[in-house]
This record gives structure tokens, sequence and C-alpha cells, in this order.
């Protein structure tokens, strides 16, 4: 379980450590934090990948809402249970819909807590496995020159070669040529192939 | 840029020494040609002087870079203070020169290159052992052609700037750097203490880069004020508008000069002379931010130490002189000072002494009559006193036959008045209970006139059961002098209790026997009735205060409760391995009975807040009694997303209260202003608490909020029973907590605070000496 870690956050220094024993004696590694500030600090610092955060709602200077805002403006999905002293609908939905994997009470039980523990990390895990392929399906992308990924961008719309050097103010052999270097490249031998790798990839989604 | 070059010797004494070894030498010579032996004697001796004194004096160079004129306050103040602490605490000559580089005038980059080449010419004759630039253009200055200049073996002090001004990692490299510490929201906030009224605040700078630069700084910082303040700047105005404006300030103004090099229309301007010019015009009080203005016209505040600045430079310099690296100085920011204010602008504008912040410093205390000719003032009216007590020794002689005649009838007279207007009805018997004299209270109490009770015995007037004339006469000994509840009986038959105090006087070898007494029929039950009331309600109001507080209490149990759950499951798991972990259960076990323990705290003070119980003042600590509250309303404060913030005065004494009804009133007042701000989950909510000002005798608590305020017409209402301007409000909190704080002998009012929402204060004693613990 590498990086599958477990990041606890609660201002409550005695829950804190009730709870991360719990997790611990359970068998998943755990760290620490008794602010949502400390924690996101050491988020930003090393840049950790995986895992779960577990997070109290209720705290003073930056809560748990806020501590999902921050992570989502540095672009995280780290899956993020909350857990509160009293189930509180509006504060449920609000964290529901900003994606958090889960929310119970400080008195759920532990199989609903390892439950909601373990989904989180499995997400985790798809979010990273996703992570790693997409990485894979985007490295013979590096081998293309600026140029050639701007008409590859056209190709897959299906335009036309006509088309293409018109928009992008080039003569059409040139348009060709490119196309050659980039079926070469790919090692693609048809559009609807080619097509295919791209969309796989996410290469021309909206960042 | 231009620049003026002064090159003058810091240490008389160093420069005649140095004129006087290269003066010498060609005496010596001419002493040695004429061969006369006086005259060797005198060469041989000037020449040991000569030798002497070049050993013990090659002056240290200092070479001073001012960022304007050598005449440029407030950075003179930073100067100054530097040259003088150097020359005077160095013990030895120091050789000072000094550039300006006077940016006011000439900020351009060919001039800065002129001098550049100007000073590589200088430097080449004269190489400076330590560097001081004195402000940020001259901290830039250097820091960039430091190279071009200087050998990297002499070191550099920045002083009186900003650190940030300077270009990264300028101090890495042997330089030192002094500056003081300096709060920029803070020149708004004193501002505000002083005077919570001020609506306009005039900002007066300059328009210097320096000073652009400073203009966007203090923009910034300002924002957060300005929902409350509006900001006049004066950047953009030539100095003649500046003044002509300061003439005819609205109403609660306030100007703030910060720093005024170069004016826009390009005239520079020396800060002191501008600041004088100001204030002889302006209709508003005057703010500065240096301490050296402080005298010249600013209130005073929280102010920038330029000087120490300066000195303490000097200090280090010292140092550096000596041999020590300037790499081995942390950049050093000297820490504020206590505000200093000046007295007589304080006088000017009517700003009371109980608004300055505690451990202030007030200044040019202009001294009373009385402080001024003390001496002579106690002298004449000694004399006079002498004088008059022998006249009056002889005239007393004189009066005291005839007076003593007259005072008869008068006391007699004044006893009768006293008698006759009494509240308290007195009535006189002798030793057999015979009453001998009424007064009309007495009459009015008991329904009789006075020939009816005159001539009869007391007893008339007291019920079968319980004989007064025992309790006047008989049982004097239990009741000499001491308030005790008795029954009286009117004219009517009717029974009704009173207070009697009995004393005894012997007249002429008679006993007469005097009694006080009050109707306590009317009083009493209002008394009780009220007391009652009062109980019933402030415990009503706690108890539905609790009820509003049910996210708290939730969120104060559930952490334990909810610790002790997980610790408890951990303990089963561990209890599943055939060798469990004692330590970790040991450790599991302690952590439970510390929980427990916690529940337990929030379940005694709920108790407590809950119990039906009179008012028990005590020496207490306020902070704990706020501490307290607020750690319990956090949580709510947090569903509802506001900011609760708690600030104290330092040094808050001991007040007397009682801990559980101040505690009532300050979750009434915070919860009043948390209703105030709802429907806000924009999160900008601030409620904030305030402990403190200390006054002589009494402590100040405040609480405020940003909400609305109140609405035109409410504020003298707020108190009334019944009164409320919430949808579900009683309207029965704050008459209470007004009845609560009244007990304790305090004063509880509301206002629109200055910067608008509301403001309640209210006022608690502080413990005196021999008061209960």
């Amino acid at each position: 379980m590498n990086g599958a870690r477990v990041y606890v956050i609660d201002d409550d220094v005695s829950f804190l450590s009730a709870l991360s024993r719990f997790l611990r004696v359970s068998g998943f590694p755990v760290s620490v934090y008794s602010s949502a500030m400390d924690f996101l600090s050491d988020f930003q610092r090393t840049g950790m990948r995986g895992g779960c955060v577990l997070t109290d709602l209720q705290m003073p200077d930056m809560d748990g809402m806020a501590l999902q805002q921050s992570l989502h403006k540095l672009g995280s999905t780290i899956p993020m249970v909350f857990l509160t002293g009293h189930g509180d609908i509006p504060h449920t939905v609000q964290a529901m819909r900003g994606g958090a994997e889960d929310f119970l009470t400080k008195h759920s039980s532990k199989e609903q807590l390892i439950d909601a523990v373990k989904r989180a990390l499995a997400r985790s895990e798809e979010q990273e496995a996703e992570r790693v392929r997409q990485v894979a399906l985007r490295a013979p992308f590096a081998l293309l020159t600026d140029r050639e990924r701007e008409v590859l961008q056209h190709v897959v719309k299906g335009e036309l070669n006509k088309q293409i050097a018109a928009c992008l103010g080039i003569h059409e052999r040139t348009v060709k040529l490119h196309r050659t270097n980039i079926t070469t490249k790919l090692k693609v031998h048809s559009v609807a192939e080619l097509t295919r790798m791209v969309q796989q990839a996410g290469m021309f989604d909206s960042p | 840029m231009g620049f003026t070059l002064t090159k003058f010797f810091g240490g008389d004494r160093g420069d005649l020494s140095v004129k006087r070894a290269a003066r010498q030498s060609p005496d010596q010579g001419r002493g040695r040609l004429a061969g006369n032996f006086a005259r060797c004697l005198v060469g041989v001796s000037l020449l040991f002087l000569a030798t002497t004194s070049i050993l013990a004096a090659v002056p240290k160079r200092v070479l001073v870079i001012h960022s304007f004129g050598r005449a440029a306050p407030p950075f003179t103040t930073a100067s100054t203070a530097f040259e003088s602490t150097l020359t005077g605490e160095m013990g030895e000559a120091v050789d000072l020169d000094e550039v300006s580089l006077d940016v006011a005038r000439y900020a351009s980059l060919d001039l800065e290159e002129a001098l550049v080449e100007l000073m590589r010419k200088r430097q080449a004759r004269w190489q400076p052992d330590l560097v001081v630039p004195i402000g940020s253009p001259a901290g830039i200055f250097v820091a960039q052609n430091r190279d071009r200049l200087f050998a990297p073996s002499t070191p550099v002090i920045y002083t009186g700037m900003d650190q940030r001004r300077l270009p990264a990692g300028v101090l890495q490299h042997n330089a030192a750097f002094v500056g003081a510490s300096y709060d920029l929201p803070g020149l708004v906030e004193d501002i505000l203490q002083l005077a919570p009224a001020t609506t306009n605040i005039v900002v007066v700078i300059g328009a210097t880069p320096l000073e652009q630069f400073w203009t966007e700084v203090l923009r910034q910082e300002f924002q957060p004020f300005t929902n409350r303040v509006s900001f006049t700047w004066f950047n953009d105005l030539p100095f003649d508008q500046m003044l002509e404006r300061s003439a005819r300030l609205p109403p609660h103004s306030f100007m703030l000069l910060v720093l005024l090099m170069r004016d826009a229309a390009g005239v520079s301007h020396n800060a002191d002379e501008a600041l004088r010019r100001l204030h002889e015009v302006a209709n508003a009080p005057v703010n500065g931010f240096f301490r050296n203005q402080l005298g010249m016209g600013i209130v005073g505040g929280r102010l920038y130490a330029d000087d120490a600045e300066g000195a303490e430079s000097a200090r280090i310099a010292i140092r550096i002189l000596r041999g020590e690296s300037a790499s081995n100085f942390p950049a050093r920011i000297l820490p504020p000072s206590p505000p200093q204010y000046d007295w007589r602008e304080l006088q000017r504008w009517g700003i009371s002494a109980n608004r300055l912040p505690p451990g202030s410093i007030v200044q040019f205390r202009e001294p009373t009559a009385w402080e001024r000719y003390r001496w002579r003032i106690i002298g004449a009216v000694s004399l006079c006193l002498v004088e008059s007590l022998l006249i009056f020794i002889l005239l007393a002689n004189l009066v005291k036959r005839r007076s003593a005649e007259r005072s008869l009838t008068e006391s007699g007279n004044r006893l009768r008045a006293i008698l006759d207007t009494a509240v308290e009805g007195i009535i006189t018997v002798n030793d057999r209970g015979v009453m001998e004299s009424v007064n009309p209270a007495a009459e009015k109490i008991f329904g009789y006139s006075a020939a009816e009770m005159i001539g009869q015995n007391v007893s008339l007037l007291g019920p079968a059961n319980q004989d007064l004339a025992i309790l006047l006469v008989a049982g004097r000994s239990k009741l000499n002098g001491n308030g005790r509840d008795v029954r009286g009986r009117r004219k009517d038959g009717s029974e009704f209790p009173i207070d009697l105090t009995v004393s005894e006087v012997t007249l002429a070898n008679r006993r007469v026997f005097t009694g006080f007494v009050r109707d306590l029929s009317e009083r009493r039950r209002s008394e009780i009735e009220s007391r009652d009331l009062r109980r019933a309600l402030t415990h009503a109001g706690r108890v539905s205060l609790l009820g509003q507080l049910s996210s708290s209490l939730a969120h104060e149990l559930s952490q334990p409760l909810g610790a002790v759950l997980r610790n408890a499951e951990t303990a089963e798991l561990l209890l599943q391995d055939p060798s469990p972990d004692l330590e970790e259960l040991r450790a599991i076990i302690v952590d439970i009975r510390k929980d427990d323990q916690r529940a337990g705290h929030v379940i005694d003070r709920l108790r407590s807040l809950l119990k039906r119980r009179d008012l028990e003042l005590q020496c207490m600590e306020m902070d704990t009694v706020i501490s307290e509250v607020v750690s319990l309303i956090r949580s709510d404060a947090s569903v509802r997303h506001v900011g609760l913030e708690f600030v104290t005065a330092r040094n808050v004494p001991m007040v007397k209260g009682d801990r559980i009804h101040l505690q009532q009133v300050m979750l009434n007042l915070i919860v009043n202003a948390m209703d105030a701000l709802n429907g806000s989950l924009s999160g900008k909510g601030r409620v904030r608490i305030q402990l403190g000002p200390v006054l002589i005798d009494r402590v100040e608590v405040s609480v405020s909020d940003n909400g609305p305020g109140f609405p035109d017409g409410t504020i003298d209402r707020l108190f009334e029973p019944f009164f409320t301007t919430k949808e579900n409000g009683m309207g029965m909190g704050l008459p209470i907590s007004k009845a609560i704080i009244e007990a304790h002998h305090g004063q509880i009012w509301a206002e629109n605070g200055p910067l608008g929402g509301a403001v309640f204060h209210f006022t608690v004693p502080i413990c005196k000496n021999g008061d209960a613990a």
C-alpha cells in the first residue's frame, strides 16, 4: 500500500489520537494533523500523491469545507471523508456536491468508518492508475513538434488537408508532409486509429 | 540625479592630528639644517609627537549615503542619530564623508550613472571602511552599484528603510541591516482609537517614486478599513492646494502625514516644515508616522523609531569598524516602542486620556499653575493661614460666649425641622414606655394623630402578642442600635412588618428611648416579588440561550465521546491478538479516562448554567470568564460562518462578579450579535469581543459585530422588556442582561459602532483589597 496513506485532520487532539490509533491498529498507514493549514502546507511542500483525507468538519481558522475548496484550487482530487459532531444537512449537501467521498458522524460505527476509508483509498488508487495510464498514453505525443500537434488537432476534427492549410496559412503539401510525420511517429495507419489514440490519451481535452 | 558632495571630519581631533602629521616633516628638516641643538631637541620631540599621533589616529572612514538631501526629515533623524552616536561612542576619531542622491529633485538613470562615475573617482582616492546607505533609494543604489564602487571587503549597513525594498540576497554579502518595526494598519487603528467618530482620513504623501511605492502599499493596507472610513489621498496635489483643502475638511476628519519629499507639482519639501504649515491651517487633528514628528503638531500613536534606528546602526557600525564581520549581524528590526502622544494636541482636540491604550506615554504635558508655582502658593497660603489663625483665636473667644447662649434655641429648632421632615417614624418614650413625642411620619405610619399617641403606652402601636414597650425599654439590650423586623399595628387594627431601631439617651438622670420605625409592608412585598421574578427570568433566559447553543453543545460532547468510542474499539482489536500490546492498551485507558473527565466537565458546566441561583459576587479573572464562553460558542459561530475574535487589554485586574451570570450576559450579547449577522453566509460576519479598557474602578467589556447596526430610534428601547427586532425573539435577553449588570453595580449600554455594526458595552467593578477572592 505504498502512498495509500490516510491523512487524519482534527483540531481536537484527543479525538485525533484516538482515531489515528484506531486506523493504525486496523492496518492503515496514518499521518495526523491538528489543523487544515498544517496539512495544506505539507501537501503543497511534498506534492503528496495518493491516499485519502479524513477530516473534521468544524475546526477554527480553516474548516473542512474550506480545506476541500483549497485542495480543489490546487487541482487535487484526493478523496475526502468528512467527520462531524452532528449531522448537519446543509453541510452534508455542500460537501457531497464538492465531491466528498463520504460524510460520517463522530459516532459512526467502526465498520462504517473502515468502509468509508477503504472506499476512499480504492478511489484514490483508481485515480492514480488512471493518471499513470494517461501518462503512458500521452508519451508518444511528446515526439511531435508543436506544428505537428497543431495539425493533428485539425486532423482529428475531420478537416480536409485543404481546410487545414487555409486555416494555418501553409501550403497543402506541407500539411501532407506533417501528416506523414505524425503517422510515422505515432506508428498508426489510419485516421480512425489516430483519433482513437488521441481520445484515449485525452490529448485535447480542456485542461 | 544631481548631488551635493561635502566632506568633513566627524572627529576634530582626528582632523588636527592628521594635518599636524603632514605638516611636521619639513619643520623637522629645517631643524636639522640649522644645527641648533635646542631646535634639534624640539625637532626630535616633534618627531616623537608626530609618530605617536599617526599611530594613534588613522581615523576610520565611514561613507554615509543619503537618499535625499542632508536636511530632509524624517530621513535626517536617522542620519543625525547615526552620526552623533557614532562620533560620541566610538571613542576615537571617525572620518565621515557623505553623498546625497537627492532623489526628490533628480531621479534619473543617466544622473545615477554620472554619480557612479564621480564616486568611482572619489573612492579611488578615499576608500571607506564602511558604507551606510540611509533610506531605500540609497539602499537600492548601493545594492546595485556596490561592485563598481567599493572593494568586496567593504562592509555595508543598510538602514532607514524597509527590508523588502532591497533586491533579494543583498544582505548575504558582508552587509548588515537595521530597521524599525512599524504597523501600517496600526496608523488607522490609532486614529480610530483616539477619535472613534472619524469618518474621513486624509493621507498626505508626496509624489517621488518612493512615495508612489508607499502610496500603493498604503492603499492596500488600508483597504480593510474602507467600509468604515473614507480615505482622501493628497498624493496628486501641489502643496498649496493641500494647505487650502486642509483648512476646510469636513467634520470628523483626521489627517495623516506619511511622507512629503516632493509634491505633485514637482516642488521639494522639508517634511517637518510641511508638517508645521499643515498643522497651522488644518481644521482637523494631524497624525504622523515618525517619532521625530512628535512635538511638531502630531497627536501621536505607535510611531516609527527613526532616531533609535540611527543610533542602533551606529552601535553596529562601531563594532564592525572595530573588526567584527558585518555578516555576523542578523537583520535587526527594532521592536515597537510604546505609543506616545503629545499632551497639547490631545487637549486641543478634546481627546480624553481614557482613550489612550494602556502603556501610553504622554509628552509635552504643560505644568498646571499648581505644578509650576507650587512652593510660592504653599508659602503664601501658609502665611495667610498663620495670620488668620491668630485673628480667629481672638475672635473665637469673643464669639464663644454669645453663641453658647443662642445655640440652645437654635439646635432645638433644627432638631424639630429634622424630625418633622424625616421619612422614618420617630417616637420617644420614657422608661415606662409612655410616648413623649412623635413626628409626622409616625402619625402617617400608624394612622394616629400625635395627640392620640402622646401620653399613651407605646404598646398601643403593636399587636397584642408583641409588646412594643418591652421591645423598646425592657428588651433594649437586645435591640439597641440594631435594625430588626418586628410587627406594628395601625389605628384600623391591621398589622404590618416594621423595621425598628432603638437608641437610648440619658438626659439629666432620666432615660429616654428613641424608636426609629420604617414601614416595610409595601417595600418588602415588591422586593420579594421582583427578586423571585428576576431569578426566574434569568434562569429562563439561560435555558433558552442554551437551547440556541445546541450545535456547540453537541460538538463539545461528541468530541470526547467519539474519542472514547474509537479508543474502546481499538482496545477490542488489540485484545484479539494473542499477545496484545500492553503499552498501547495502557495508553488507551489513560486517554479514555481523560476524555470521560472532559465530558463530565462539559456536563458540570451545563448544570451550573441551568441551576437556578442567586448572585454571588466573587473576585475572578474576567479573561477566563470570557474565554469559557468563547470556547463554548465557537462551534455555533463556525456553523453560522461567523468569525469570533477575542482581544484583551494587558494586565486586566480581577473583577468582582458572578461567573455564571456574567457568562449569561456574554452569551446573550454574542448570540444577539450572531443573529444580527444571520443570512450573511458569505463568511464575512465577524463578532469581536474586547476586554478593556481598564478604567479607574471598573473594566469595560464590549461585543461588536459588523452587521447592519441598530435602526434609527431603536437604541433607546433595546433594554425595554418585550422589545425585540427579531422575528421570534422574546425581547427578554437584554432586560435580563441589564438587570444582571446592574446587580453587579455596573452599567450596560449600546451604540452603533464608529465603523458600522452594533456595539454593546458593559462595565464590571474591579476587585478592591479586602473583597473575597
